[in-house]
């Protein structure tokens, strides 16, 4: 066999070079091959393909014009196997655009067959063509010398490897980008390849198809990959794709969050990751920038998320206070939410594209919009709870005072009081489970219902009795609410009281201390219809003073997650023991700030204090 | 066109198709911005550089085309500045890779850079001596009597490189001087087709794809 010549030469060299990559491909990502999963080993033939057929073309090209006798019969044999190989791998890769799109298999197997079908045919044509040069003849200087039905054939290759894009169209019309950007280096490269054959007798057509392969590796294993263990750096690309995924329900995810975060990156990951507990991922895709997914029920998410987040954001500031860091939502999707997905694509890809800013306006406006309605939802809350004190400046027989805080803009902490009558003051203190905006629209109803059984004339547990089976009757969120009440006979001081798995009162005699009274305890409000509550009755003498909180007060907790407790509470009371109910309940709130310090406060925390001087008094 | 010049090109066109497809497709290390990232993202400029410098050389070449010659001889510093450059990068990417200490590269890239400039020097010298490469009127590239000069810093930088891709995978230097061989091979085969570019593109798609051989802990897409 003699020299390479002339054109030959380009052509093996390039066959040379797709070798080189493919090989490198191969033998460069050992690890990877390792993750035995169906598409990743479809690839991995799909590569031994193209590998196989650089091996082929460079045998065939190196028989250009070599005299030979054995070298015409070799170059028949050679171009056969080569055209076999580019049918395979027009196969393949129809095979893995389906794989990677449809990831079950398949889902059209009458389009499959059709798209096979032909592969078929050639197949078949290309072994009579070895007898009869139907498709090619080999010429002396062992070039091809092709028939109409070979460019036939490599029409139609061409067609069904382009109809990958089409397929990609296919598989849902929103969530096609990605995928299109996937196969597009394939695409290019191939065609950009080709068309030096069309025009020369440079032969270059595989060296397209194993760039094409390389970047597509490239673009697909990087997707699966965090890029940066530590500080989970994402590709946008596989962000993207997930919410494509979750746009057309086939991932768990129900809602996504972009966050923008202050600080180490790494801390911010960390924290954020921990708050979903499972639930969900968190990616980073830009510096600051953080993508939350989460399975949770899209519902709630943007409360849940919020919360979630900066409870974790304030614990570890409170842990690592030389390493704060500080986190705010830009914006949310919610499941299927077209709209949301398309401007979350649009932000992720970093477009400034006008429809992008008014997006990212709008976006921003609903966030200003919402964060208005929370605080007018706030102030109206705080103004149907009595805060003018002294409340009843002409009655002398007692004192009482009363706060809350909520834990956020609004809360599902209330206290109440009122005078029935001349001779009866109602107490009330309640609250509601969860915290937030469905908390406080529950207290509100609890409230109302409450005050008016008790202005009807019933007793607390009757009270109590009829607004339980009222919230049950449509209480579709299952929400339900503590509730300590009691009414006061001014004149005698006599107190009729009950608890509905409320916190026990703090009682304090005249002249002893502030201990806690052990009532009986009724189930919850709101939990189960028909439930009867039990009442007592308590004889205040001048001088007694009662004190009624919600679990916020025990139950707050310091940097290291220890509770104040009832000790501390009863111990600040009875350092202020004489004290007005104003001072008493400001005391209170004294000691619980200097024990949880910076700690962020999680609960609302609520208090009524009430001092009995009797008819002494006047 | 004679087949060295359309093997020249081809190689210099699938260079640009390769590094074009590598930029899109490491566009998030760019993001992360640590320095083997913005490293590797000069090498590929570079050689994004060096092949268009080369192709245009090449397709040049002859053509009778006002100001050719001056675009020829440019093209050719810079494919030469290219070469070294890339190298030279090449060896502080390895070095981060392996010790991960920015002070360390820090303190290096200027006695690393020295030998590149010297070249530089050589380069501008040659514009009026012609010792490493010359176009005549012609538009025809000429090589000088000490073109073999413009190989020693990267040969030097080369040598260096493969110690260090020695401590950092044994495998890899077998890899590593596998490819070089080929190379050699390639060149000596076929002598009228310019490589070059395509090589130092391979390196960055190993560069690459050794970065990302790593288990796959999490594998969703592939499922």
């Amino acid at each position: 066999m003699g020299m390479i010549v002339g054109e030959a030469i380009v052509s093996c060299y390039a066959d040379i070079a797709s070798l080189l990559v493919m090989g490198l491909l191969l033998v460069l990502s050992e690890r990877i091959r390792q993750k035995k999963t169906e598409a990743l080993q479809l690839f991995f033939i799909f590569c031994c393909q193209v590998t196989f057929t650089c091996l082929v073309c460079f045998a065939f090209d190196a028989m250009y014009r070599q005299s030979a006798p054995w070298c015409h019969a070799a170059a028949l044999i050679f171009r056969t196997l080569e055209e076999y190989c580019e049918l395979a791998i027009v196969g393949l890769w129809l095979a893995l655009v389906e794989k990677k799109l449809y990831r079950s298999g398949g889902r059209k197997p009458l389009l499959r067959a059709l798209r096979v079908a032909p592969l078929a045919v050639f197949a078949l044509l290309l072994l009579v063509n070895l007898f009869n040069g139907v498709m090619f003849t080999i010429a002396p200087d062992n070039r091809i010398e092709a028939k109409p039905l070979y460019y036939v054939m490599i029409a139609v290759s061409y067609l069904l490897f382009l109809s990958a894009s089409l397929m990609v169209r296919s598989y849902d019309r929103r969530a096609t980008k990605i995928r299109f950007f996937h196969i597009m280096p394939m695409l290019v490269s191939v065609l950009l390849f080709q068309l030096p054959q069309f025009f020369t007798q440079y032969s270059t057509g595989i060296l397209g198809i194993a760039i094409g392969v390389t970047l597509i590796y490239f673009s697909m294993i990087g997707e699966l990959r965090f890029v940066d263990e530590e500080s989970g750096l994402y590709n946008k690309g596989y962000v993207v794709y997930l919410l494509d995924l979750a746009l057309v329900g086939k991932n768990d995810t129900r809602s996504a969050l972009i966050l923008e975060a202050e600080g180490d990156p790494a801390a911010c990951f960390a924290v954020l990751r921990g708050t979903l507990h499972g639930e969900g991922d968190v990616i980073r895709t830009e510096k600051q920038k953080f993508v939350m997914f989460s399975n949770v029920e899209s519902r709630a998410t943007m409360q849940y998320y919020t919360s979630q987040a900066d409870e974790a954001v304030s614990r570890h500031n409170a842990e690592h206070p030389e390493n704060k860091i500080h986190i705010s939502v830009r914006c949310l999707m919610r499941e299927r939410d077209t709209d949301a997905v398309s401007f979350l694509r649009t932000v992720m890809e970093g477009k400034k594209s006008g429809d992008a800013m008014r997006g990212i306006v709008s976006m921003m406006t609903e966030l200003d919009r919402l964060d208005k309605e929370l605080k007018l939802a706030a102030d109206i809350q705080l103004s149907i709870l009595p805060m003018n004190f002294p409340a009843f400046p002409d009655r002398t027989e007692f004192d009482l005072y009363a706060a809350m805080d909520p834990a956020r803009e609004v809360g599902g902490d209330f206290y109440d009081f009122f005078l029935i009558d001349s001779d009866h003051l109602a107490l009330t203190i309640a609250d509601v489970s969860g915290k937030g905006v469905p908390a406080a629209l529950f207290m509100m109803i609890s409230k109302a219902l409450l005050r008016n059984q008790i202005m009807a004339g019933c007793g607390p547990a009757e009270a109590l009795r009829r607004v339980n089976d009222q919230l049950c009757e449509r209480n579709d969120a299952d929400m339900f609410v503590t509730v300590w009440i009691g009414v006061l006979k001014i004149s005698t001081g006599t107190l009729t009281a009950a608890n509905a798995g409320h916190e026990f009162p703090a009682l304090k005699r005249a002249g002893g201390e502030f201990e806690l009274f052990k009532d009986k305890h009724g189930f919850v409000v709101g939990g189960m219809e028909g439930i009867k509550f039990k009442e007592y009755t308590l004889a205040l003498e001048p001088g007694d003073k009662l004190f009624v909180y919600t679990d916020g007060v025990p139950e707050a907790t310091d940097a290291e997650n220890a509770l104040f407790g009832t000790g501390r509470m009863l111990a600040a009371l009875n350092e202020n023991a004489d004290a007005a109910p104003r001072e008493m309940l400001q005391a209170v709130r004294r000691a619980v700030d200097g024990f949880v310090k910076d700690a962020e406060q999680f609960d609302d925390l609520t208090m009524l204090g009430f001092a009995y001087k009797g008819r002494e008094a006047e | 066109m004679a087949y060295g010049t359309a093997g020249s090109l081809i190689m210099d066109a699938s260079s640009l198709v390769f590094l074009v497809g590598i930029l899109a497709c490491t566009s998030i290390y760019r993001q992360r911005g640590r320095l083997d990232d913005n490293l590797y993202f000069a090498m590929t400029l570079t050689v994004i550089a060096l092949a268009a410098s080369d192709a245009a050389a090449y397709l040049l070449e002859g053509r009778g085309l006002p100001g050719a010659r001056e675009v020829m001889i440019a093209g050719n510093i810079v494919f030469y500045t290219a070469f070294e450059v890339f190298a030279y990068l090449f060896v502080l990417y390895l070095d981060f890779r392996i010790h991960r200490s920015e002070e360390r590269v820090r303190a290096r890239k200027l006695p690393y850079l020295i030998p590149c400039l010297l070249l530089l020097a050589v380069l501008l010298i040659n514009l009026k001596t012609g010792w490493i490469f010359s176009v005549d009127e012609g538009q025809i590239y000429h090589s000088g009597p000490y073109n073999n000069v413009v190989f020693v810093p990267a040969a030097i930088y080369f040598l260096i490189a493969i110690g260090k891709i020695r401590q950092m995978d044994r495998r890899l230097i077998v890899l590593c001087l596998l490819a070089v061989a080929v190379r050699i091979a390639m060149g000596v085969w076929f002598r009228q087709i310019s490589s070059t570019a395509f090589t130092y593109t391979l390196f960055l798609a190993c560069a690459h794809i050794h970065v990302m051989n790593q288990p796959l802990t999490e594998d969703k897409t592939w499922a």
